[in-house]
């Protein structure tokens, strides 16, 4: 592929002007035009590919670079794969890549990018006296971003190549990593480290902010709180209601246990 | 204190961009924006802390296809403009939390705008013109410009209403509600992850 850097380049603006009715074509074409400049020489030929990319076309952003490759690819060689055949790949790449990046980018890798910072800050905080504050909230953020992103442009740097070099074989670069085990590691590694954490906030709360020996009726309507808080999110989400009729839920709630509380107290 | 207001409100229009427009590097979420504007405005610790809390609540939306979850750069702003002129942590996230939703739909009318661009753009290609990079920047400055606006006008009101306020009343209902955000949050975060785990098997 000629001028992969400037593809590379273009490709981080795939949902520069994202909208409802075409949704990434405006992305799409701004990463493709060069190329179609390149292969096509006549004028005509030219309206016709840049209109022929200006439909609908929605994919994850960082899973776009493959679809784009394999485009390039099927443009450079037209006349073999025709105007139908071109179309009907192009939509069904961008729905397979959009699957795929949607559970590992969205679905875990942002999950796991949190985690780690969460992690990483509790752990740095541990030794407090070596680092300022301001450094430990750096390094608990840049690291696991830095991962996050590594991983990202690797996605989108190579997705470029591979959606170019294997658009002639059947698999279009979807056979480039194992997704699958990708995405079941990455499911395991989070449940690990959410239990972490959920045990870390639990130690965290108990010691340094209720302490044990406030343990009283106000303490224990806190926590029939919390339970009742997490029995509303699991209905609600079974119901499939909207997430902010759980809000005003929770805040009915808080203004109920207020007034108990208000009672015990003066009680 | 202004001129760190007005400052934030600048570079939290930037981060804006980068969460959706451009890159989407994640250097936009919520715990590392808060962070940033937090130096901005002298408060570090507290952007960071109430960032993650705010991307703790929103890690449940995801845009996937044609959905449109809250905007978190809105939410980090408001939360800090919001501290930062009435110093109290619990209301500020749950107003900043509220915000990052009203913004959503502004995001969705901006969104619709767009597609007007989309019949002029397709004459132009009709008639050999490809103007696809002045769209694209025209978009940036649109969202940008909304952005801006839009926070500014947040700082405004709150910084009019700031006199007449006293949240001596509400305190303890948004303590608990504050946990009640944070309850929820963990809860959801953790089936999800246990859901992963289960469709794995």
């Amino acid at each position: 592929m000629n001028n992969i850097a400037n593809t590379f380049f273009r490709t981080f603006f795939i949902q520069g002007a994202w909208n409802f009715m075409k949704f990434q074509n405006f992305g799409l074409s701004f990463c493709l035009f060069p190329h179609l400049k390149r292969i096509h020489k006549n004028d005509n030929d030219l309206k016709k590919a840049v209109l022929r990319h200006f439909e609908i076309f929605n994919t994850q952003p960082y899973m776009a670079s493959f679809v784009i490759g394999n485009i390039v690819f099927m443009e450079e060689k037209f006349n073999e794969f025709g105007e139908e055949r071109l179309r009907q790949i192009k939509q069904s790449l961008a729905c397979a890549f959009a699957s795929i990046g949607d559970r590992i980018f969205w679905a875990r890798l942002r999950i796991t990018t949190f985690l780690l910072t969460l992690i990483l800050y509790f752990a740095l905080s541990l030794n407090q006296n070596s680092f300022s504050n301001n450094y430990i909230i750096f390094l608990s953020l840049i690291i696991p971003t830095a991962i996050y992103d590594i991983f990202s442009l690797y996605i989108r740097y190579y997705g470029l190549k591979k959606g170019y070099t294997s658009s002639s074989v059947s698999y279009c670069g979807l056979d480039f990593l194992n997704w699958n085990k990708i995405i079941r590691n990455l499911s395991y590694f989070n449940f690990a480290i959410m239990l972490t954490v959920i045990i870390m906030l639990i130690s965290t709360a108990l010691v340094y902010r209720i302490g044990f020996s406030n343990i009283n009726n106000i303490f224990l309507l806190q926590i029939i709180f919390l339970i009742l808080t997490i029995m509303m999110q699991r209905y609600f989400r079974q119901k499939k209601h909207k997430f902010i009729l759980l809000i005003i839920g929770v805040f009915f709630l808080s203004v109920l246990f207020n007034f108990i509380m208000g009672f015990l107290k003066l009680c | 204190m202004i001129k760190n207001v007005f400052f934030a409100i600048l570079a939290s229009g930037f981060l804006n961009l980068e969460s959706v427009q451009f890159g989407q590097f994640l250097i936009s979420r919520p715990s590392f924006s808060g962070f940033i504007l937090g130096l901005i405005l002298g408060f570090p610790l507290w952007g960071f802390l109430g960032g993650l809390l705010i991307e703790f609540s929103y890690l449940d939306f995801n845009p996937i296809g044609g959905s449109v979850p809250p905007n978190s750069s809105m939410a980090v702003i408001s939360m800090l403009v919001f501290y930062a002129i009435f110093k109290y942590f619990e209301l500020a996230f749950l107003f900043g939390f509220s915000m990052g939703f009203v913004y959503s739909q502004m995001d969705k009318i901006i969104r619709t705008m767009r597609n007007k661009w989309v019949l002029s753009a397709q004459k132009e290609i009709e008639s050999g013109r490809y103007y696809f990079s002045k769209y694209i920047l025209k978009s940036l400055i649109l969202e940008f410009a909304i952005f801006i606006c839009f926070s500014f006008f947040i700082t405004l009101i709150l910084g009019a209403v700031f006199p007449f306020l006293r949240f001596s009343f509400p305190q303890k209902i948004t303590n608990l509600f504050f946990i009640g955000i944070i309850s929820i949050s963990i809860s959801s975060l953790y089936y999800r992850v246990k859901n992963q785990v289960a469709k794995n098997e």
